[in-house]
């Protein structure tokens, strides 16, 4: 008897504002058998054309590089959380390529609305220790799509349902394993609801707390890594007017003057902060965001780390404008924490 | 990862190319899909070694490049560590047809005993590492009066072994190809090894050798057809009469799209092979799968009758790839059942734009290609 792939998998449509389970039935593992996954996957895609006929929105368009940012997901395995509530889905793993996460629906078309390519994103989530699972019990998922005010009300703006499918990749174990703990994937992210933006010539910070990144368990906390992502919105978050154009924040993160990053330790030691850079704007000028987001290129900052329980990291996460705004850019910069711990099996 | 002290000791270019053989996970944070070892026999200096041979292949026609080409030229032993095909279309250059590995399969064997399950599209081997960079579209110039430039795509696909494939003096992997008729154009493969010489090396007495067969659904015109179809007895089966260790399911999605203009010959409808970067809707969405063995286990259950899982969702976005080691027993096999359901409502075929000017899709045709990647053991003659 040899251990066999097994791949568990569900899907759910949201509506705007919906929170919904990921069809718990398809996520139940065969009753009798152990299983040990490897990795996780999110893939959100729009729905073409609303059940009632109405059009494709405009603002699809301009999604694909932010779908992750929009659904959020909320992990249970057994009675052990992999998520601190919801997580933005691409706030799960290092982005790996492009290529890997945006899909391009290319036959399809809108011609009302001139969309000629829809996208699908898949986020996977591959686990620094394999998730052990007890016969019957998988995964325990939600998804939830909030309407976003800072970016677009998505109802107005998006009325398309979108898509979501979680899946498990895995094996199933030929025997019981032989260890009493297995180890929990966990991430923790912070994203600001209201983020307070100068209009003009202002450094403005957003703290993360101490809450956000903390170990929460009460056994230690192994982390692999940060992760950063950002979403922006250069038009004014007005429904009546031009689309939401939301996107990634490269083209903003390639810009040293508008994101910047700080990151210490509970001790108040400098996790990342260095850089050669001092304006006369702020003395103590952090690295900009742009090095986390771009290099590696994976939008995440290997760590290594323990966190013993309640310990915690705090970031701080700015915005500078060297000039009167023109465009109301609204950014969103988020940070996750990702790592497992261990519980007993 | 971890590699014996006697191949990281080799130094210099040789060490480093043994280094990345084995290197199976996808990127540099990633742990490979359980511990690697390399049993090949590394003692005595190493040199690397590249081979490379090619051939014209006519539509729906096969070939294999000279064997001589893919030998070691010294009369050494050697061993393969990746292998890189590419594809190049070398008549009606300047029409706007794609190339992709869904064009030309490959058979190989290795001192008579079979590396593939007949013939493998060649993008259906190895982990697409930069999925991004598999296409090409170099600028050439033609012959033509008309058009002094001539835009065409070519394509690049590499196989990165999991294990060193020795190679004994005077032999080598043997190579065929085979065009698969999608396209009335002539194509050029191309396949290159590159590894280590073995110099003074011992022989070993067993080997591990690569393994893979691949199932290709049939076409389903996308928009409004749905079928279902199961992958038959023949292919992703054991048949080694020893246990087979796969490494990876691949799972692509084949585009055929017709067009109802060609820019570089007039009106005439022509078939173009899209890569599988835009294989949305197909493989996120109409692709359904269930998967099981024939021990009876679950792969991938499905959610109803007619329904499963996204093709994408199960043979993983990253790499096109699901990295699961596991054994399959002599006689054993993996059976696919492909759901093909038809596009949502309200969809419809969109203009392709870019090249020399927009075009208008008359119709697209979707084909699941799902390979299992692995290796057996096997004795050195």
């Amino acid at each position: 008897m040899n251990d066999s792939p097994v791949c568990v998998a569900g899907e759910v449509d949201l509506a705007a504002g919906e929170t919904r389970p990921v069809s718990m039935e398809a996520l139940d593992s065969a009753k009798r058998d152990w299983t040990e996954f490897s990795e996780l996957r999110v893939l959100i895609q729009p729905l073409v054309q609303q059940a009632d006929g109405a059009a494709l929105s405009g603002a699809l368009q301009y999604v694909e590089s932010v779908l992750g940012g929009i659904i959020e997901v909320k992990l249970k395995s057994g009675r052990h959380y992999l998520t601190e509530d919801f997580v933005p889905a691409f706030m799960l793993s290092p982005t790996v390529l492009r290529a890997f996460e945006e899909s391009l629906q290319v036959i399809f078309a809108d011609n009302a609305n001139s969309i000629q390519l829809l996208p699908a994103v898949h986020i996977t989530w591959g686990f620094d220790r394999p998730l052990i699972c007890r016969p019957g019990t998988v995964l325990d998922a939600e998804a939830r799509r909030p309407s976003d005010t800072l970016f677009a009300d998505t109802s107005l703006i998006m009325p398309n349902d979108i898509r979501v499918t979680v899946s498990m990749a895995g094996k199933k174990l030929a025997e019981p394993p032989r260890t009493s703990v297995r180890c929990v994937p966990y991430v923790t992210a912070f994203r600001p609801q209201t983020p307070q933006y100068p209009q003009n010539q202002a450094f403005a910070n957003i703290n993360v707390g101490d809450l956000a990144l903390q170990n929460p368990f009460i056994r230690p906390l192994y982390v692999k890594r940060i992760n950063f992502r950002a979403m922006a919105n250069p038009s004014n978050p007005d429904p009546g007017s031009a689309p939401p154009r939301q996107f990634d924040v490269d083209s903003f993160a390639s810009d040293t003057n508008r994101l910047k990053l700080q990151i210490w330790d509970g001790l108040n030691r400098e996790v990342y902060v260095k850089t050669n850079q001092v304006t006369q704007d702020n003395l103590n000028t952090p690295v900009p965001f742009a090095d986390a987001l771009m290099a590696p290129q994976l939008r995440s900052i290997r760590v290594d780390d323990v966190l013993q329980p309640r310990e915690y990291y705090r970031a701080t996460m700015g915005r500078y404008m060297d000039q009167a705004p023109t465009d109301g850019v609204s950014v969103v910069p988020m940070i996750s924490m990702v790592g497992y711990r261990e519980e007993a099996l | 990862m971890r590699f014996p002290r006697r191949v990281l000791l080799q130094g210099s270019a040789a060490g480093l190319v043994a280094l990345r053989c084995g290197r199976t996970a996808l990127f540099e944070d990633d742990e490979p899909n359980g511990s690697e070892d390399m049993t090949m026999p590394a003692e005595g200096s190493v040199r690397p070694l590249v081979r490379r041979a090619e051939v014209l292949l006519q539509s729906n026609a096969g070939g294999s490049p000279q064997a001589l080409a893919l030998t070691n030229p010294t009369g050494e032993p050697w061993e393969i560590h990746e292998i890189k095909f590419g594809i190049r279309r070398e008549t009606d250059l300047t029409s706007r047809e794609a190339s992709a590995g869904a064009l030309i399969g490959c058979r190989m064997t290795w001192l008579g005993k079979p590396v593939t399950q007949g013939f493998v599209p060649v993008w259906n081997f190895g982990l697409a590492k930069r999925a991004g960079l598999e296409i090409q579209t170099p600028v050439r110039y033609s012959p033509l009066p008309s058009s002094i430039y001539a835009r065409t795509s070519d394509a690049y696909y590499g196989w990165e072994l999991d294990h060193p494939l020795y190679i004994p003096p005077g032999t080598t992997l043997l190579p065929e190809f085979k065009h698969s008729g999608l396209s009335p154009r002539t194509y050029r493969a191309s396949i290159l090894y590159s590894g280590n010489v073995l110099v003074n090396a011992p022989r070993p007495r067993k080997v591990k050798v690569p393994f893979v067969s691949a199932w290709q659904s049939n076409f389903y015109e996308a928009l409004t057809e749905t079928g279902e179809e199961t992958s038959p007895e023949t292919v992703l089966y054991n048949d080694l009469g020893a246990p087979w260790t796969i490494e990876r399911f691949i799972g692509r999605v084949a585009l055929n799209t017709s067009l109802l203009a060609d820019p570089g010959g007039g009106n005439a409808t022509i078939e173009t092979i899209v890569d599988d970067l835009a294989d949305g809707l197909f493989a996120g969405e109409m692709f359904r799968v269930k998967h099981y063995d024939s021990l009876g286990n679950i792969v991938v259950r499905g959610y109803a009758a007619g329904n499963g899982p996204p093709l994408r969702s199960v043979y993983g976005p990253r790499g096109r790839a699901w990295q699961q080691r596991h054994t399959l027993d002599a006689e054993q096999r993996h059976t696919i059942v492909l759901f093909k359901k038809a596009a949502p409502e309200g969809t419809q075929y969109a203009v392709v734009s870019g090249g020399f000017d927009s075009q208008t899709i008359q119709a697209v045709h979707g084909a699941a290609q799902i390979s299992a990647v692995g290796w057996r053991e096997e004795l050195v003659p």
